[in-house]
């Protein structure tokens, strides 16, 4: 049965409209990628609305393209410019920079698209093995476990995605929970926080919020001075690059594992996933000294980590409808607003989505590593394009994108007014990931909350014990406590018993 | 990134009294469902008002902690005094108001083609973007562009 929605999958992709989508979705992705400011998540949105009219399939052919496209777009800049394109390839320019001050940009160019292309190529295995584990174990969960898992993505987001300060990765998370919350509530419809505003009632619509959380921030940092020195391009140097890729097989595996993993985590992007295999290829690494200082390794860790993320990011959208990354997140929606239904029933209503989600995400990643490689001839003049000419533009995207959805005009200003709040919250450093995690599972966490405690008379025992509950609640615990150094000081206390002892 | 530390004492404070309103609001909720709490619509917003709450107090207080209250306000006073002041700030108000006449005015009342293409010479002339000519060239073949694919196309409609 999972050969025949493989080939069924494959067919699909490969007719002449699916085709050309993905190549132009890809490049849209890899020039995205590639221009300092504009993220993956952004691009992802944006096309989100785009899409409305087009086939299930094609439309979700060009999204799965552009997020690989634009997750492995970002090296090219960090590599020629020492700054990511986007935040996943922050880690590359910690060697890729270096390199290309050798004369090597061209070669590390080939790495990182290569690493890349075998780190989604690694992630799409995992997906296809690891989608129908996870929902299995959805299945068994019931409003309890929703609840918590909701309120487990938030925590978890909010310590992992806030530069170390927890606190304001909760309040982002609590914020966007309280988003959420806007509308007729999903059990007796009954209307809150809508100021008897009808557009409100509705509620607030996910696709032109991304936009604002994510595309109208990059378009006022415009009007901050930007230096940007852009270096000459080199040859590519495939037969030596292909050399230092089989010596470094182990290095891929590992980082692509660690990134699949990351990406797992709700919340947690593709730049964590980066940096975590960047660490683990330089700490197990026989000259950690080189790192930093043009290491292939890292460039090739880095960008395997951050690629794999996508697969793994994606393994939570399909079996529990919780995303793994804010790209992933605008993914669910746009899987949402096509008519898909992610979750645990995903492998018994329709199985074949996984398989075809599975089948794009490959060809995206073969597809890119072939255009990423045409296009970095380019790169330099792509480079160069000022983002005073594209930043008008963009905006009309966002316009067209937050409309598109359901046509309404409300939709448009909620969009600025949002994207405003926004960039407010990005100023006082309030971070967007914990927020847009909120905005998603809100809905999920507030119905379920209130159907477990009416199954239980309000009673918050069964919470106890059930046992997967019971696992998310002392996860939960743990999370909280652990930002409260309340577990360094037990160590502590031990370590000093010890001593005394 | 130090001389941004009152921004928490000033987002706390905003964010409580958001915090506030929302307990108030969903305690109003709960008696106007006439539903027991545990399952009434308030709940939910009850339990995040109050975590908010919790949050922004305690962000608060770690503001407090860091600088003392005289300090924070002082820093805000000319934290507020450079805003006004910086041209970044001037520069992104303006920007902001050109991007707003487009959404609540142009849009409103003009056709999407004329609305866009009105913006995007004004903002690209206001974000020197190149000479006139070129503003007027990408502008008219980007909206031409956009009302093709989409308009007729794709047959959507356009705002």
């Amino acid at each position: 049965m999972a050969l025949q929605y493989l080939l069924q999958a494959l067919q699909s992709a490969f007719s002449p409209i699916n085709l050309l989508t993905l190549i132009i979705s890809v490049t849209f992705g890899l020039i995205v990628g590639m221009l300092p400011g504009l993220t993956s998540t952004m691009a992802v949105a944006l096309l989100t609305g785009l899409t409305f009219s087009l086939s299930k399939e094609t439309a979700i052919i060009s999204l799965m393209g552009v997020y690989v496209g634009s997750i492995s777009g970002g090296c090219q800049s960090a590599i020629l410019l020492n700054i990511p394109g986007t935040p996943a390839s922050a880690a590359t320019a910690m060697d890729g920079y270096p390199l290309n001050k050798q004369g090597k940009a061209g070669l590390a160019i080939f790495l990182a698209t290569a690493a890349s292309a075998l780190g989604t190529i690694i992630s799409v295995i995992c997906v296809l093995s690891l989608t129908p584990f996870l929902s299995g174990i959805g299945l068994k969960f019931q409003s309890y476990e929703y609840f918590l898992l909701a309120l487990f993505g938030v925590i978890i987001c909010g310590n992992l995605a806030s530069n170390g300060d927890a606190l304001k990765g909760w309040i982002a998370g609590l914020v966007g929970l309280l988003i959420a919350m806007v509308g007729l509530d999903t059990i007796g419809a009954y209307p809150r926080f809508s100021f008897g505003m009808l557009n409100l009632k509705a509620g607030l619509q996910l696709i032109p919020l991304m936009i604002a959380l994510f595309g109208f921030p990059e378009i006022l940092k415009v009007f901050r001075k930007s230096q940007e020195q852009i270096s000459g391009m080199t040859p590519l140097n495939i037969k030596e690059g292909i050399a230092i890729l089989k010596k470094n097989i182990v290095n891929i595996i590992r980082s692509a594992l660690i990134g699949v993993f990351v990406g797992i985590v709700p919340g947690v992007g593709e730049d964590v996933g980066g940096w975590l295999s960047y660490w683990a290829t330089k700490s197990t690494s026989k000259k950690p000294e080189g790192f930093g200082k043009g290491e292939p390794a890292g460039v090739i860790a880095a960008e395997t980590g951050n690629n794999s993320c996508i697969g793994g990011a994606i393994i939570p959208v399909l079996s529990l409808a919780v995303p793994g990354s804010t790209s992933a997140a605008v993914l669910l929606a746009a899987f949402y607003l096509h008519g898909y239904r992610p979750g645990p029933l995903l492998m018994t209503d329709s199985p074949n989505f996984l398989y075809e989600i599975s089948i794009y995400l490959l060809l995206a990643s073969i597809v890119m590593f072939i255009v990423a490689l045409v296009v970095a001839r380019f790169t330099v003049k792509i480079l160069s394009l000022k983002k005073e000419t594209l930043i008008p533009i963009i905006f009309v995207f966002c316009i067209i994108g937050s409309f598109l959805v359901r046509g309404n005009y409300f939709d448009i200003k909620l969009m600025f007014v949002f994207g405003f709040i926004g960039f407010l919250l990005m100023y006082v450093k309030l971070p967007a990931a914990p927020l847009l995690l909120g905005m998603v599972l809100g809905t999920m966490g507030d119905s379920n909350l209130r159907r477990a405690l009416k199954l239980s008379g309000g009673s918050i025992v069964p919470f106890f014990t059930r046992p997967i509950s019971l696992f998310f609640v002392i996860v939960i615990l743990f999370l909280i406590l652990s930002q409260f150094g309340i577990f360094k000081k037990l160590f502590k206390k031990k370590e000093k018993n010890e001593a005394v002892n | 990134m130090e001389n941004r530390k009152h921004l928490d004492f000033v987002t706390s404070i905003v964010l409580s009294i958001v915090a506030a309103y929302v307990i108030l609001d969903s305690i109003r909720m709960t008696i106007d469902s006439g539903e027991v709490l545990y399952y009434s619509p308030g709940l939910m917003p009850l339990i995040l008002g109050c975590g908010l709450l919790v949050c922004t107090v305690g962000l608060f207080f770690r503001s407090i902690k860091d600088k003392g209250l005289s300090k924070n306000l002082e820093d805000l006073k000319q934290g507020i005094s450079a805003f006004v002041k910086s041209d970044v700030v001037k520069k992104t108000a303006i920007g902001l108001i050109i991007m707003g006449i487009y959404v609540f005015v142009l849009l409103e009342r003009l056709h999407f083609v004329i609305a866009s293409l009105i913006f995007l010479i004004v903002f690209s002339l206001f974000l020197k973007s190149g000479s006139i000519i070129k503003i007027i060239i990408l502008s008219v073949v980007t909206v031409g562009l956009i009302y093709v694919v989409f308009q007729m196309g794709f047959g959507v409609p356009l705002p």
